[in-house]
């Protein structure tokens, strides 16, 4: 049974920008399909496009069908209900004021009787766990919880197809998981055909039955996961990047038959290569140690928020000058406190801290936050009032009493050096997450500070993003800035950051550079690190890993 | 779940609630209103525990105290004078027992409305204002869940740009107040798009379909409609036997002592308005064995 059928689809939108392009695509009944792409490659527009109610405006050409039904002879009720539609947001999906008439609203709409929908209800809260939670306000939920409601609600409608269009952007790794696994069982279990775009791909590409790549508004792959062959790595900078380190190790190495998807798959296939030798060169790891001074101190430091018990109890903590430093830990354990420590906006009453070697209770407010420190939280649309981002900029350094023209160079200087030049007049709405993200950045370093503290900045980027997000970071630590980030990002972190600081239980339970840091752990280390430390020591990332296969088997010319 | 009085249907709680405010209003006789203060106060202690006993003495005392007083020396009625001013103006002991038996009235509504407010929860009065008008109901609901959200998004806005030292109390007057300008204006983009995709997310689940319907997830009991019956019957007894209550304190002040009769309404008055009380703690009695009995 064919659930939907896409044929020769384009799509323009009224201001004369082509999103889609030539679209051919089918999906089987029971499928779960994954769709990526780089941002503004069209993911939204398609998916919208399945979706009679929120269908943009704008030329359309081709056909779109339906459970082998043309859309438009899709009544609304049909759409309403065999179809549920996820956005990306749960905040702003949640329509009600509790869990159960959340749930109930959709039932609702479709004109059930008080019976059937207590049935329902019934039924969601069992798939679902959610009796504990069933009688509680929206407000009184995690934002992992708020998402599961949401499913939860277009999942009690008993939909046919499920499309959810990058549902945990707004979550953290973990948190994310766990949802995915859940939309993994509704389609497993119940045969619901699932559509899932995703900008977090690893542990998604294993799940799925085929992954559709867009760019730029055409299909440039559609496979089964482990079908993607080395030519599309080679062709897409996306798919290189994107898909599991597994994956890009195979690619890389040219190897043939199907990809491991899988750390598991991963390690079997580092296996059959070294089956019959050990390898013979390992990992030179050269310590590099920084003789910088401290940027960051804390000694000793103690934090609650209220009498209910401490967050932090005895932490100490050195960043050094022009590092990249990450914060790893748990939710909530205490990251994002550490930071706000860091940067004056909690009193640190316990312990002290120093940055730059002065105390940080000796700085006042305005030296601190303009010519110190800064610090970014997570939802960095907070900073911009728009309309246009060069406003925001300018209104920063309204306060600097600077004449226009050195206003002017201080933008053009920032804007080149985080390439956000064609940023400057759009909308703060407008461009994507990551974009948002590193303008943000840019208006922080239009004054000059010496410690940047990022809240989660990884989260709405996909991963040749990050690449290039990193090294945008990397170059301004070589001038001299200290950055501090909070992050789950194991993989970001191992990478591109220069040491670590895993935060459990109130303390600081290990500071070390990045290496010795992943490569001790068993479970929160990299998937490089999992998929070759039974035969490597110590390599963490995909191209130590890729480098060192090369290094020990010169002649199959890998 | 809850149980007792908590767990009646909305409608038999409020119609309890509805009669005692009424009852409490339009009757004057003291052993009306006193009997109708003591209970509500044993019930608001018995749901707010200390709380409640600490707002009776910082607030409902007063309140009793200067409603009196105010209406002893402002009011001039009455035929017995306690103290004449030279200008003319007496104190009567009228004016000061009818202040008095206001003062207490008051303070019983108040304290049934502290009783109603922790019964009738947002979702209760939801469902009775979804009887009359599906519509309202659903718009409340809406701003119940959209007041929260927009309290903890201007936090976040000004925890944000406080990172950056641009939020309303960083800088010099002036800076502070474009700041808050600032943060207002990115309130306000925020709230436009959030409403965009929250009716994107309602118009995807079918709002506005034909024939919408509303759920209704409160099961009429037996011991409902008993509370129901005696909620409109007890109170209707009072009114109609009304001339056994009945009380003025303008120009003289007039009770009708309750014959044998009246005194048989007032009990069953009193165990009406002790009803709540009594049925929670029945119903924790009954439930704190079963478990011992396994």
């Amino acid at each position: 049974m064919v659930d939907i059928k896409v044929e020769n689809l384009s799509f323009t939108y009224p201001g004369g920008k082509k999103a889609l392009k030539d679209i051919n695509f089918e999906i089987q009944s029971g499928r779960f399909v994954v769709l990526c792409g780089e941002s503004a490659s069209g993911k939204t527009t398609l998916l919208r496009m399945l979706k009679k109610e929120l269908s943009p405006l704008g030329k359309t050409e081709g056909n779109v069908f339906l459970f082998e039904k043309e859309r438009k002879d899709l009544t609304l009720r049909e759409s309403a209900e065999k179809i549920g539609f996820l956005l990306q947001n749960p905040e702003f999906q949640l329509v009600t004021h509790s869990v159960q008439s959340e749930i109930a609203f959709g039932l609702e709409n479709l004109g059930l009787e008080s019976g059937e929908i207590h049935l329902r209800l019934a039924e969601i809260a069992s798939y679902f766990s959610l009796s504990n939670i069933m009688d509680k306000k929206i407000s009184e939920l995690s934002g992992g919880q708020k998402q599961l409601v949401c499913l939860a609600a277009v999942a009690a409608m008993h939909p046919s197809v499920l499309i959810l269009d990058e549902p945990t952007s707004r979550l953290d790794p973990m948190t994310s998981e766990l949802f995915v696994e859940t939309v993994f069982r509704l389609c497993r279990e119940n045969g619901i055909t699932v559509i899932i775009s995703e900008h977090r791909l690893e542990n998604l590409i294993a799940k799925a039955d085929r992954v559709i790549v867009l760019e730029d508004g055409k299909i440039i792959c559609d496979k089964p996961p482990q079908k993607i062959s080395k030519e599309i790595f080679s062709k897409s900078e996306f798919v290189k990047a994107s898909m599991p380190v597994s994956m890009r190790l195979h690619a890389a190495l040219k190897l043939d038959g199907d990809a491991p998807l899988t750390v598991s798959q991963g390690r079997l296939m580092l296996s059959k290569l070294f089956f019959d030798k050990k390898p013979t060169k390992q990992l030179n790891l050269k310590e590099e140690v920084n003789q910088n001074e401290s940027a960051v101190k804390m000694r000793n430091v103690a934090f609650a928020y209220d009498k209910s018990g401490y967050v932090l109890k005895s932490l100490n903590l050195d960043v050094k000058k022009g590092s990249f430093f990450a914060i790893l830990g748990e939710n909530a354990v205490g990251k994002s406190t550490v930071m706000k420590l860091m940067c004056g906006l909690i009193e640190c009453k316990k312990g002290t801290i120093e940055l730059f070697g002065k105390n940080i209770k000796k700085y006042s407010s305005t030296e601190l936050y303009r010519y110190t420190t800064a610090y970014l939280s997570q939802n960095c649309e907070n900073l911009f009032a728009g309309p246009t981002i060069r406003e925001d900029f300018e209104n920063l350094l309204k306060s600097e009493k600077l004449s226009s023209q050195e206003r002017n160079e201080r933008i053009s200087f920032v804007s080149e050096f985080f390439e956000i030049k064609n940023l400057l007049s759009s909308h703060p709405y407008d461009v994507s997450g990551g974009e948002l993200q590193r303008a943000a950045i840019a208006m922080t370093m239009l004054r000059p500070l010496k410690l940047l503290l990022l809240d989660e900045p990884t989260k709405a980027m996909d991963n040749l993003f990050k690449k290039q997000f990193a090294q945008k970071i990397r170059e301004l630590c070589e001038s001299g800035v200290t950055v501090v980030i909070v992050s789950h990002d194991i993989e970001f972190c191992a990478k591109y950051c220069d040491e670590c600081a895993l935060i459990f239980d109130g303390v600081c339970s290990v500071q070390k550079s990045v290496h010795k840091f992943f490569s001790n752990n068993f479970f929160y280390t990299t998937a490089a690190n999992k998929i070759s430390r039974h035969i490597f020591n110590g390599a963490i990332t995909e191209s130590e890993v890729l480098a060192l296969c090369r290094d020990n088997q010169p002649k199959q010319k890998l | 779940m809850e149980i007792g009085f908590k767990a009646l249907h909305p409608v038999s709680a409020f119609l309890f609630f509805v009669f005692s405010f009424l009852v409490t209003l339009c009757f004057s006789h003291p052993l009306i209103i006193v009997t109708s203060l003591l209970c509500a106060l044993i019930y608001d202690i018995k749901l707010h525990g200390k709380k409640s006993a600490k707002s009776f003495f910082l607030f409902i005392l007063p309140l009793i105290i200067l409603i009196t007083a105010f209406n002893f020396f402002i009011s001039h009625y009455g035929v017995t004078t306690l103290y004449e001013f030279q200008s003319g103006n007496r104190l009567t002991l009228e004016s000061l027992v009818y202040g008095l038996v206001f003062g207490l009235k008051a303070s019983a509504v108040f304290l049934w409305l502290n009783c109603f407010n922790e019964i009738i929860t947002a979702d209760k009065f939801i469902f009775l204002f979804g009887r009359f008008s599906p519509r309202t109901a659903l718009v409340i609901s809406m701003i119940l869940r959209f007041i929260p959200l927009l309290r903890s998004q201007s936090k976040e806005i000004e925890t944000s740009r406080k990172g950056l030292g641009i939020d309303s109390k960083t800088g010099k007057l002036f800076e502070r107040l474009s700041n808050s300008i600032h943060s207002i204006s990115i309130l306000i983009t925020w709230i436009l798009e959030s409403a965009i995709d929250t009716s994107d997310s309602m118009s995807a689940r079918g709002y506005g379909l034909k024939g919408r319907t509303s759920y209704n997830k409160y099961i009429f009991t037996f011991s409902d409609g008993l509370f129901s019956a005696s909620a409109i019957l007890i109170p209707a007894c009072l009114f109609l036997f009304r001339h056994n209550f009945y009380a003025v304190y303008n120009p003289v002040i007039e009770i009708t002592p309750p014959s044998v009769f009246g005194f048989i309404v007032f009990a069953v008055f009193l165990i009406y308005s002790i009803l709540p009380f009594v049925y929670d703690l029945w119903e924790e009695r009954l439930w704190s064995t079963s478990r011992l009995k396994i």
